[in-house]
């Protein structure tokens, strides 16, 4: 039988394959292209400077998406009633579970919200330096973004470390949260320097005082365990002059929001949890709020919780601070130094903004304030340090004999979860990474 | 059928030849045509579909044999001719024949049961070379599946066939794909799948809806390789471990599946045509009521007039809610074969079409006729044609070409809280209402009720849980939509009868689209809030699989004695993988239904790129022909490296003894007890190489409200490389009583060295995502063991019997410090975790304190311990625990539940309560039995039995939820009756005692008790296939044109029989995929709410032409 195809024809093809084959296992084939992310080096690019700051300003509202909902079923600001039993060790003030599932998803957020922020100021620090960072306004906004990811995690955390990528760190110790204040603090004294729009020197300044503010509510819980509620309010001079400016910059019904971007939103989403899923609802505490003056239901609240609602299921608003919080950070600050009639004014400027009648000594001063933060701020992460220096409880807080509660514990923060305790070394065996 | 026949056999087939006569002339010489039968030796019954082949020429030319045993090959070449009848399950034969030119030769055969197939040709190399399997020194398995088996997939194929191979169903959604394990975990992070060659061609092997918004919960993942028509597969053979799959180097450590499919044979074409209709169903059985009860009067009055019967308080009820989502599934099978050729052109075409509409319904809960979508259905439709192109006597052509399209429709199940199962199951009757359809308030005397069991209007009529109703979940769609081409050429040239030429070029292209919808305006009982104003998703997958490969073979007989077969070549493939998802929800109005429509847009898109390509060369050295060895190895780059990066070397080396083929066998005393008898030892390697872009750090993006944003993605590690799975195995096939027995033992042990583990590095360092690192290790050994009998073979009765059975042990040996990786992230309810000295996958979760050992006081690692009298509980928070006279006053008035939640043992004082280990999710022993039985002479009856035993340890959170969950679930009989003892003011105290051990000991569980009262032993035996088959009198279908018929009753999954209390302990939360990571590996016997694998029941007709 005749070759139709000529054996040396085959052969040729053979080799022909073989040696696309070979050629392949050579050649440039094997440098597959990644188009899904860019390489580190990126960073180094000052074109890259304002992509920088917006991943920073993307990474602290997830942080904040993540961390908003636990915090919150911690105390009495969400209700839990979903499926996911986890977190009834929160709704019932177990905290100290260093195990719970959302307190420990949340954390990856926070984590990199830190360390992203630290690592844009520098970047930007370093182009503004090389003299080629073209919008100082980044820098200026990154600092902001430090600001609030430092201050969030001492607001909420009892320890925390700071690695570097592989590199472990130890724990700076309960202690030493309060650096975290200063390091806020320092971050948005240089954004200050810099910031020209007045919505962003108003930002700036607002949370200033904010966290000078919280600096000193850290000190009234601090250390846990020994709450100071004999003395709780806070008087800080800094916060008081910030607040002031601010509302100097901004006056009226003035607030500081991060909107969250849906593509930002944590595992967790607080909208989609509570407007969506149905696994929590709004605090019986808040649902029918009565004001102490009036006895009706706190218009504030209710207006809180109808912009909550409207917002969906997909995203929404994080408050970060307003002008609300800043008079009541003056109220309290008058309050602390015997100014009852500054700190009337305070509360009544406050209160009408909802048309709530005036206070006028009704009841306690301090109750007052109490109550009017309450009301104002919720779900602003401040409840909580708010409960444990005001003496309050949720009712649903409870004892629990496998792991420390906020019923028993006051001053109980979120500890470092297992997630960092597992990839960090130096959680658990500290003395061996110092 | 006659006309069919006749188009074939006419008009088309004469178009056919007339396009090849040139050809056909060229190859005209001196033939002539061998013909006869071939029978079984036994029962003297004439035997189908024997492969009846010349031999000893460079031509390899042959036939099948008719239903009446009978064969013809034509166009043979004058002269001596040996020809060889073979038939799975016999010894070949072989007889020579003088063929005359023009004439016919006639040979007939007895050809004898053999349960010994050391003669058979298996599958080895790439590129499909093929040798002998007494020649390998490492077992190649062929996976058998009686043409009568209920199979519908090759998922079932593969099942319960092999020792040491196991597919596993995540649940019994209807279309669902199985998961793969060949020896158990080969990779602690990449894929455990086996790669799958179709033809030579590397398979897509994927699964589920795509990386973006589509998805069903869990469970009912369809998989690609489903796609192949199971009646177009002519044999699967399975390359177990790195000892066999050496030459497919990178990714073969998790073993290779190679899947032949049928080929044309010479001769008038041959139809067979199949009709199937089948019956599926779900144990109901299995599946406990929902159970609730009253906790006041008042409630009591107000179910009892919705539900229609009494509720009294605290007597607990039922209402069997989940069931009511199952009907009687239905399918019907038509496919279609052809096969035939000339010495030209050989060809095999088939056809299947195969609906399914399985056993779910929405329709029980549609009430009002408010609509519902949901819906289980499975079509497919394949298509096969395979050409074998003969254009001279040493050249060959094939061209293989492979079409399926699918549409499958599934409901969303396993864990997710919308899936109208899992609502179901967790449902609690006592929580029915219809307030939504409420008249004039609370005043309104039938509650908004029609008073038996339904609302007026909106309500939540059976109590669902959380989430939504049973209707509002029912509204969601989940479809999917697949095309998958699988197209090969090879060329072989054989220049000489001692060496060949083959050549490979084949592409896989899957483009699968898959979408979920729910409309506008789902809340029709105003409890659902997932979106709704209406949701759209919509993925598209394409994938990739590009393989070139080439090989050669070089036969020489060296010296006297000794002989040698070398095989070289390269091989390389290209795949890739393309995503793209988008979602929206917000739709404007009714009507619209894409995600165009929506209002709040969101886009995913990836990009997979894998370049793979290596040398291989295997020569393997005979001696006198009973001794065998064989070395050799593969040199593979890989893309995940880049083109700068040198390559991996992985060799093998095998040796095969068989005392009984050395001529003084026979006769000796052993050759006396012990027909054949081979000894056999392996040792090879193969790998697992990181992903495409696992070595780079790189930021990924993150919108923010002021533009684009880099933030951390990849942490990277440009040290890595690929990890080395180095496996051996050692055995041994025995032969009895001339072959009617066999025995087969192979013992093997794997080592894993530079494990890539996925690792945990701080999260505070900034990089949340998971990391590759070769820093781990793994340590596995097993054993196969397989028994093959032919108990009678008798003209009139005729007996086969079968059992298998594997041994697996799985050890990490080393995680290189890095913490422990658990399934599911933070997610506590999966329990499974890799850590160090423990099979992977191991459930780790509380428990309550053991009783102090005498003359103790505390646990011996320093926890506590209960002493005599006490019960673990601390109601008073004193961290002692308490007494029963303790709990007796504190019970002494009604308590919830969770006022006792139990004290959780933390035996090492480690503050970690859930770090008790509970066994693990892969079984010590695997395996399959059965048998056939033929009787009177047309009957015959097949079956399959497959089991798990040994330490196999499933997590059953379904039960856990339903018996402790206070809102989803918390609904079996045993729950109701301890909260009504617990609540009801009327009882005692000791009866809440007792109350209070039985939640403790049987019910407690969920966060933060996650693990406590939820592994369970689930040793199972199942009653994987029954068939009967009637192969019908000629008188039947003499008229229709047939040449035989048969006729077959089966059943898949009859019956089950475990002391698992869960409702299958098949079952598993993840379903099939093909990727890695931690949740897709070790994922294992997680039990969360998935449909139970249905019973099958089908009659089919065969008939052939």
């Amino acid at each position: 039988m005749p070759h139709i195809i000529s054996p040396r024809r085959w052969s040729r093809g053979f080799a022909a394959g073989a040696i696309v084959v070979a050629l392949g296992a050579c050649s440039s084939i094997l440098d597959v292209k990644n188009p899904n992310n860019v390489p580190e080096s990126a960073l180094e690019n000052p074109a890259s400077a304002d992509a920088q700051a917006n991943g920073a300003l993307a990474a602290v509202v997830r942080m904040l998406s993540g961390i908003t909902v636990p915090y919150a079923v911690a105390t009495d600001e969400l209700d839990w009633i979903g499926s996911r039993d986890a977190w009834f060790d929160l709704e019932t003030g177990g905290l100290g579970n260093f195990l719970n599932e959302f307190t420990d998803g949340a954390f990856p957020h926070v984590g990199t919200a830190r360390y992203l922020s630290d690592q844009t100021i520098r970047n930007l620090e370093t182009f503004d330096k090389a003299g080629t960072l073209i919008n100082r306004q980044s820098l200026a906004k990154a600092y902001l973004y430090g600001a609030v990811t430092y201050a969030s995690i001492a607001d909420m955390y009892d320890d925390y470390a700071f690695s570097s990528k592989t590199v472990p760190a130890a724990p700076v110790g309960r202690a030493n949260m309060l650096k975290l204040y200063d390091t806020a603090i320092g971050y948005l004294d240089k954004a200050l320097a810099i910031a020209t729009a007045s919505t962003d020197r108003y930002n700036l300044m607002a949370y200033r005082a904010r966290v000078k503010h919280a600096k000193g509510v850290w000190g009234k819980i601090s250390p846990e365990g020994s709450v100071n509620t004999a003395s709780p309010l806070v008087n800080d001079a800094g916060a008081v002059a910030d607040a002031n400016a601010a509302i100097a910059i901004v006056d009226g019904d003035a607030k500081f929001n991060m909107v969250n971007n849906l593509e930002a939103t944590a595992g967790i989403n607080i909208w989609f949890e509570v407007n969506g899923r149905n696994e929590h609802r709004v605090g019986a505490a808040y649902t029918n709020l009565k004001d102490p003056i009036s006895g009706a239901t706190d218009p504030t609240t209710t207006a809180s919780l109808a912009a909550f609602k409207a917002f969906g299921t997909q995203s929404g608003t994080h408050w970060v601070t307003s002008n609300r919080e800043l008079r009541l950070i003056l109220a309290e600050a008058a309050l602390a130094a015997g100014n009852t009639a500054e700190f009337t004014t305070q509360i009544n400027t406050v209160r009408a903004l909802d048309g709530k009648p005036a206070y006028a000594a009704q009841i306690a001063a301090q109750q007052m304030l109490a109550y009017e933060r309450q009301a104002q701020l919720w779900l602003m992460r401040r409840r909580l340090a708010d409960m444990y220096r005001f003496g309050q409880t949720d009712p649903k807080w409870a004892a629990n004999p496998n792991f420390k509660s906020a019923s028993t514990t006051k001053g109980l923060l979120f500890p470092i979860p297992n997630i960092e305790r597992l990839g960090n070394p130096c959680i658990t065996n500290a003395a061996a990474c110092k | 059928m006659r006309l069919l026949r006749s188009i074939m056999t006419g008009t088309a087939r004469s178009a056919l030849l007339a396009s090849l006569v040139p050809f056909a002339l060229a190859a005209q010489q001196a033939t002539g045509a061998i013909e006869g039968t071939v029978v079984d030796g036994g029962s003297r019954r004439p035997l189908q579909s024997v492969q009846v082949t010349i031999t000893g020429t460079s031509q390899t030319i042959g036939s099948l044999t008719d239903a009446a045993g009978k064969f013809r090959i034509n166009n043979v070449a004058a002269g001596e001719r040996v020809v060889r009848a073979r038939l799975i399950g016999y010894a070949p034969l072989s007889k020579t024949v003088n063929v005359q030119p023009g004439g016919i030769a006639r040979v007939s055969f007895e050809i004898r049961q053999s349960a010994v197939q050391l003669n058979a040709v298996v599958t080895t190399g790439t590129g499909g070379s093929q040798v002998e399997a007494r020649k390998l020194g490492n077992t190649v398995a062929a996976i058998e599946a009686p043409t009568s088996a209920p199979t519908s997939s090759l998922s079932d194929i593969l099942q319960g066939r092999e020792p040491g191979l196991m597919t596993m169903p995540s649940s019994g959604a209807t279309g669902e794909g199985a998961r793969i394990r060949v020896r158990g975990n080969a990779s602690l992070s990449q894929s455990n799948e086996p790669i799958v060659y179709i033809d030579g061609v590397r398979l897509d092997n994927g699964g589920g809806f795509g990386n973006g918004f589509v998805g069903t919960g869990g469970g009912g993942r369809p998989s690609r390789l489903d796609d192949i028509d199971p009646k177009s597969i002519e044999k699967v053979e399975v390359l177990k471990g790195a000892a066999a799959a050496t030459l497919y180097g990178t990714e073969a450590s998790n073993g290779v599946i190679l899947i032949t499919t049928k080929k044309g044979q010479l001769g008038a074409p041959k139809w067979s045509i199949d009709a199937e209709q089948a019956y599926t169903t779900y144990p109901t059985d299995r599946i406990a009521p929902q159970w609730g009860l009253a906790r006041s009067d008042s409630q009591a009055t107000r179910l009892s007039y919705h539900y229609g019967t009494p509720v009294k308080a605290f007597v607990p009820f039922s209402r069997a809610v989940a069931t009511k989502l199952f009907e009687t599934g239905m399918s019907r099978t038509v496919s279609g074969q052809v096969s035939g050729g000339t010495p030209l052109v050989t060809y095999f075409a088939a056809l299947r079409a195969y609906n399914e509409d399985g056993p779910f319904t929405a329709d029980n809960f549609n009430w009002q006729d408010r609509g519902v979508y949901m819906k289980d259905i499975n079509n497919k439709y394949q298509g096969t044609v395979n050409l074998g192109i003969s254009p001279s006597t040493n050249t060959k052509l094939q061209v293989n070409v492979l079409y399926a399209t699918t549409h499958n429709e599934i409901p969303e199940n396993n864990n997710s809280i919308y899936a109208p199962y899992t609502v179901a199951l967790f449902s609690k009757p006592e929580n029915a209402q219809c307030d939504a359809s409420r008249v004039g308030g609370a005043a309104d005397p039938t509650y908004g009720s029609l008073g038996n069991g339904l609302c007026k209007g909106a309500g939540n009529p059976t109590g669902a849980s959380s989430f939504g109703t049973m209707r509002e979940l029912l509204q969601y769609a989940i479809k999917q939509d697949s095309r998958h081409f699988n197209g090969r050429l090879r060329g072989s040239y054989i220049p000489s009868a001692n060496l060949n030429f083959d050549g490979t070029f084949g592409v896989d292209f899957t483009a699968q689209r898959s979408t979920s919808f729910l409309p506008f305006g789902n809340n029709i009982d105003l409890r659902i809030n997932r979106a709704n104003a209406g949701l759209a998703n919509v993925d598209d997958r394409t994938h990739q699989e590009v393989t070139l490969s080439v090989n050669g073979g070089w036969t020489k007989d060296l010296m006297k004695h000794f002989s040698s077969n070398l095989l070289f070549g390269a091989q390389g493939f290209l795949t890739r993988d393309n995503d793209e998802s988008g979602s929206n929800q917000g739709f404007p109005g009714p009507g619209i239904e894409v995600v165009g429509g929506g209002s709040t847009p969101r886009v995913f898109e990836s990009f997979s790129s894998i370049v793979n390509a290596g040398f291989f060369a295997q020569e393997q050295l005979g001696y006198r022909d009973w001794i065998f060895t064989t070395f050799g190895g593969r040199y593979d780059y890989n893309s995940a490296f880049g083109k700068t990066e040198g390559g991996v070397f992985y060799p093998q080396a095998s040796l095969s003894v068989i005392p009984s083929d050395r001529p003084s066998w026979q006769g000796s005393f052993l050759g006396n007890y012990v027909s054949t008898f081979r000894l056999r030892a392996a040792i090879g390697r193969a790998g697992r190489q990181p992903g495409a872009f696992d070595k780079l750090t790189t930021y990924g993006p993150l919108t923010s409200t002021t533009g684009g944003g880099l933030v951390p993605a990849n942490l990277g590690n440009p040290e890595l490389k690929p990890e080395i799975s180095t496996e051996w195995e050692l055995g041994s096939e025995f032969g009895f009583a001339d072959n009617a027995w066999s025995v087969d033992f192979t013992r093997w042990g794997r080592e894993l060295k530079d494990a890539l583990v996925a690792r945990q590095f701080p999260v505070t360092g900034g990089f949340s995502a998971l990391q590759l690192d070769n820093i781990g290790g793994m340590k596995a050994w097993g054993w196969d063991l397989k028994v093959k009998g032919y108990l009678l073979n008798r003209p009139d009765l005729s007996v086969d019997v079968y059992g298998n059975t594997s041994f697996l042990s799985q050890l990490v040996t080393s995680l290189g410090g890095a913490p422990p990786l658990k399934v599911g992230g933070s997610y506590p309810r999966y329990r499974n975790f890799i850590k160090e000295g423990y099979a992977p996958g191991a459930f780790f979760g509380a428990k309550l304190p053991d009783p102090c050992a005498k003359g103790q006081t505390t646990h011996p690692l320093g926890g506590i311990c209960l002493q005599s009298g006490q019960l673990p509980f601390d109601t008073d928070k004193n961290g002692v625990p308490d007494t029963e006279a303790q709990l007796l006053a504190y019970l002494a008035t009604a308590r919830p539940l969770s006022a006792i939640p139990p004290l959780a043992a933390d035996d090492n004082k480690n503050k970690d309560p859930l770090d008790h280990y509970d066994g693990k999710p892969l079984p010590d022993f695997q395996g399959s039995f059965g048998g056939s039985v033929t009787f009177r002479k047309n009957w015959r009856v097949s079956t399959n039995f497959e089991y798990r035993f040994g330490n196999y340890t499933v997590s059953n959170l379904t039960d856990a939820f339903r018996t402790a969950s206070p809102s989803n679930g918390g609904n079996t009989k045993l729950r109701a009756d301890v909260e009504a003892t617990m609540l009801n003011p009327a009882s005692t105290a000791e009866q809440r005692l007792a109350a209070a051990k039985t939640y403790v000991y049987e019910l407690a569980a969920l966060s933060p008790f996650d693990g406590l009262n939820q592994q369970f032993a689930a040793d199972f035996l199942r009653w994987r296939e029954l068939s009967l088959t009637y192969t019908a009198p000629q008188k039947w279908y003499s008229a229709l044109g047939a040449t035989d018929m048969a006729i077959t009753f089966s059943a898949r999954n009859f019956a089950l029989w475990t002391k698992y209390p869960g409702v299958d302990p098949e079952v598993n939360v993840f379903g099939r995929s093909a990727g890695g990571g931690t949740d897709t590996n070790f994922g294992e016997s997680i039990d969360a709410f998935g449909f139970p694998i249905p019973r099958r029941l089908a009659l089919s007709v065969r008939m052939g032409f």
